[in-house]
């Protein structure tokens, strides 16, 4: 036992040790984070002052609905405590190779020490980043409130929170990853779809939402700060239970959670197996009378799309921020919503497949060596099409059909096919004249992101292409001109078919010039 | 004569690949054994269930006595160097070789400047590990794990990407604590050395040990073969 203390200490020593020598190569960014914690300090302060003050004078929650207050209280700890789960799951490594010089510490520490020192290593990693500001925050608030001496188990209940919440989300991570399941990608993709429709919802309607979470049995840790609140009288007995019953689950979940990282880390069943799933895109391209190099590249990228769907699912995102129009009890007055949404998708299938054209050697020099550059964009252009199209499309209706106006839905959605057919040619153009140059992880293998600039670029090439329909769209609805919508539309459906050739003679001819060196 | 590696039908799977299929190994003490074969072979596999990082799905793994999955244990006799020495960037070559000696409650002075001075890194003590070339993380790698003068020594790949005068010194290295008596099992792709420096060689392919005799005995085999034709020839390239 004295042994295991000595090597946990020493484990959570060694990751400080690191962490704090990391930190110091970069004194700008100490300073800034220094800066922030003084500045919260100081602020956290001033206002925690007050508190008292504002209590005495009996505006505290006076005015309020005590039963709101109390489903308030427990709906936003049980969030918290999800919150917490949440964080502490996404942190719990699930394989010896992903421990921090795992084979190191797991043969020199074993795993009881390696686990709980990496995992008090980051306790305090987070202390000295957010420490002073959280401790700046409890402290006013507790004492401003009073709470500590309203009830004594104010502190306990708030340490019960954090570990029952830390624990159970590491042992639910390792619980899964013992269950040997892995979702495939596409799987990952429609379960972060879910979730973010559900936490649209909440966002969308809070007090329902916090209704609910208030039912969950982490909420009654609520009840301690509800002691002495006025008109509000908390179940005492459900505070109780829940913490004498943290306190049995804590040691059971933290031996758990030992047991599960013992199980997993070692059994090698993690281990990521390539994708190799078919596709009828080659077939499809053919059938469409789309042949040699331009239908070669088209399926490499559509490939490479398929088998990174959360890069591709970001194609989907304003889909997704329509779902959220839709939801808001504020509602959404936006004339032109449907037009704006329909450009935003535009923009996303041009981050996602236009903008980065050289992001991969492996991908892409195959086909500088085998294919012309007018080859080349027709492949990267036809996947674009068959990806981001019927997603703008799918926005637009939703757009207009679910929020409005639907008045405008075709205007919207001829605009938007036109300022797709510009765009994108004039994305490849920009990812090939403003490459992205900085230096990337070595071991990513996530999406490499395109250059700023050729962000900023592409940004620019939609809002002025789409500038003088919806110019013209406004200027109509305003001067009750009909014309002047006309006028504008036809002028961007011009303006994006030349923009998209010259953009792709521009991409054919770079393409051409590249040279391998 | 004590046995310092012994697997009995060690298999190990990996969905649908069997990547060490009922492997039965024994490496006499004070021997170097060299574990050679293909890549893909099950080399890297195999070493990683002698090292306790990991689970076998069938059969046992043993160093000097010690069940493998016992990592606690196993920790006091076994020196383990993987193919990416297991060093902290952020360290210096000093520190991490105290905190190597820290977690195996050596006294740390002593021995540390003993293992800096032995592997040649006393003037980049105080560097960085980021800083180091491949050959020098190969061998504050190879200090880090004898420094607790470890009866088993198991070095995966220690030759991958050294220039000559590099190789030459792990070799000597290798050769310097066989002599102390440890035994040294060596995972290479350097045919070359494996012959030069090793007692015996192990070739395993497609997960399963094809031979395993002295080199002179693999290389004149039928008269007129040298190591690389022998494991060409036994593992079917």
């Amino acid at each position: 036992m004295k042994q295991t203390i000595r090597r946990t200490v020493l484990v959570t020593r060694l990751h400080l040790h690191r962490s704090w020598r990391r930190l110091r190569d970069r004194p700008r960014l100490l300073l800034f984070q220094a800066t922030l914690l003084v500045g919260g300090w100081v602020y956290i302060v001033l206002v925690g002052s007050q508190v008292p003050g504002l209590e005495a004078s009996g505006e505290g929650v006076g005015d309020i609905d005590p039963t709101q207050v109390r489903e308030l209280t427990r709906g936003t700890v049980a969030a918290l405590w999800l919150f917490l789960a949440g964080l502490a799951a996404s942190g719990t490594p699930t394989h010896a190779s992903s421990v921090a010089g795992g084979s190191f510490l797991l043969r020199s520490a074993d795993i009881r020490p390696t686990l709980w020192g990496t995992v008090l290593a980051e306790y305090a990693r987070r202390l000295a980043l957010f420490g002073l500001f959280a401790v700046a925050t409890a402290v006013a608030l507790l004492w401003g409130l009073g709470l500590p001496t309203r009830s004594p188990l104010v502190l306990l209940a708030l340490v019960l929170l954090f570990f029952t919440a830390e624990l159970a989300g590491m042992a639910a991570r390792l619980g899964f990853a013992a269950t040997g399941y892995r979702p495939s990608s596409a799987g990952r993709v429609v379960a972060g779809g879910v979730a973010l429709v559900v936490f649209s919802f909440a966002l969308g309607y809070p007090a329902t939402s916090l209704s609910v979470l208030s039912q969950l049995p982490v909420a009654n840790f609520a009840e301690a700060f509800l002691v002495r609140v006025p008109g509000v009288s908390p179940d005492r007995a459900a505070l109780r239970v829940t913490v004498l019953a943290s306190l049995v689950v804590v040691p059971l979940l933290g031996l758990l959670t030992e047991r599960l990282a013992r199980r997993t880390w070692f059994s090698g069943r993690q281990r990521e197996t390539p994708g190799v799933d078919r596709t009828r895109m080659g077939a499809w391209l053919g059938s469409l009378g789309i042949e040699g190099p331009a239908r070669a590249v088209a399926w490499r990228v559509w490939l490479q799309t398929r088998r990174q769907p959360i890069t591709a699912g970001l194609v989907g995102a304003p889909l997704l921020v329509v779902g959220l129009g839709v939801v808001d009890p504020q509602g959404v007055d936006l004339p032109l919503f449907p037009l704006t949404m329909g450009l935003y998708a535009v923009w996303m299938t041009g981050f996602v497949l236009a903008l980065n054209p050289l992001s991969s050697e492996d991908g892409t020099l195959p086909h500088l060596l085998t294919a012309e550059g007018d080859e080349i964009v027709t492949g990267y252009t036809l996947i674009a099409a068959a990806v981001g199209l019927p997603v703008a499309v799918a926005t637009v209706v939703a757009a207009g059909l679910l929020i409005g106006p639907v008045e405008l839905l075709p205007a919207a959605l001829v605009v938007s096919v036109a300022v797709f057919l510009g765009a994108v040619p004039a994305g490849l153009a920009m990812g090939l004249v403003l490459p992205r140059v900085e230096a990337v992880p070595f071991d990513s293998d996530g999406p490499i992101t395109p250059s700023k600039f050729a962000m900023a670029g592409h940004t620019v090439v939609i809002v002025t292409l789409a500038a003088p329909a919806a110019l013209g769209v406004l200027a109509a609805d305003e001067l009750g001109v009909a014309p002047l919508a006309v006028v504008g539309i036809v002028a961007t459906i011009l303006a994006s078919l030349g923009v998209g050739r010259v953009g792709q003679q521009i991409a054919a001819k770079r393409f051409d010039q590249l040279t391998v060196e | 004569m004590t046995i310092a590696i012994e697997t009995q039908d060690l298999t190990k799977r990996f969905g649908d690949v069997l990547a060490v299929d009922g492997l039965d190994l024994s490496v006499p003490s004070g021997t170097v054994y060299g574990f050679v074969g293909p890549n893909g072979a099950g080399k890297t596999t195999t070493i990683r269930m002698l090292t306790g990082l990991l689970q076998p799905d069938r059969g046992t793994a043993r160093v000097d006595g010690v069940e493998a999955t016992r990592r606690g244990k196993l920790a006091e006799t076994l020196g383990y160097l993987p193919a990416e020495a297991p060093l902290y960037d952020e360290l210096t070559g000093r520190e991490q070789l105290q905190y190597a000696a820290q977690f195996r409650r050596l006294d740390d002075g002593d021995r540390v400047e003993q293992a800096l001075v032995q592997y040649d890194l006393l003037d980049a003590a105080d560097r960085r590990v980021e800083g180091y070339s491949t050959g020098m993380r190969r061998k504050l790698g190879l200090a880090q794990a004898t420094l607790h003068e470890p009866s088993v020594l198991i070095l995966d790949e220690p030759l991958n990407g050294l220039d000559p005068g590099a190789t030459r010194t792990v070799r000597e290295l290798v050769e310097t604590v066989s002599d102390d008596g440890t035994a040294v099992m060596v995972s290479s792709h350097d045919l070359t050395t494996i012959e030069s420096i090793c007692d015996r060689v192990g070739i395993v392919s497609e997960g399963e040990l094809v031979a395993d005799e002295r080199p002179d005995d693999l290389s004149t085999g039928d008269g007129d073969r040298d190591l690389e034709t022998a494991v060409l020839e036994l593992t079917d390239q």
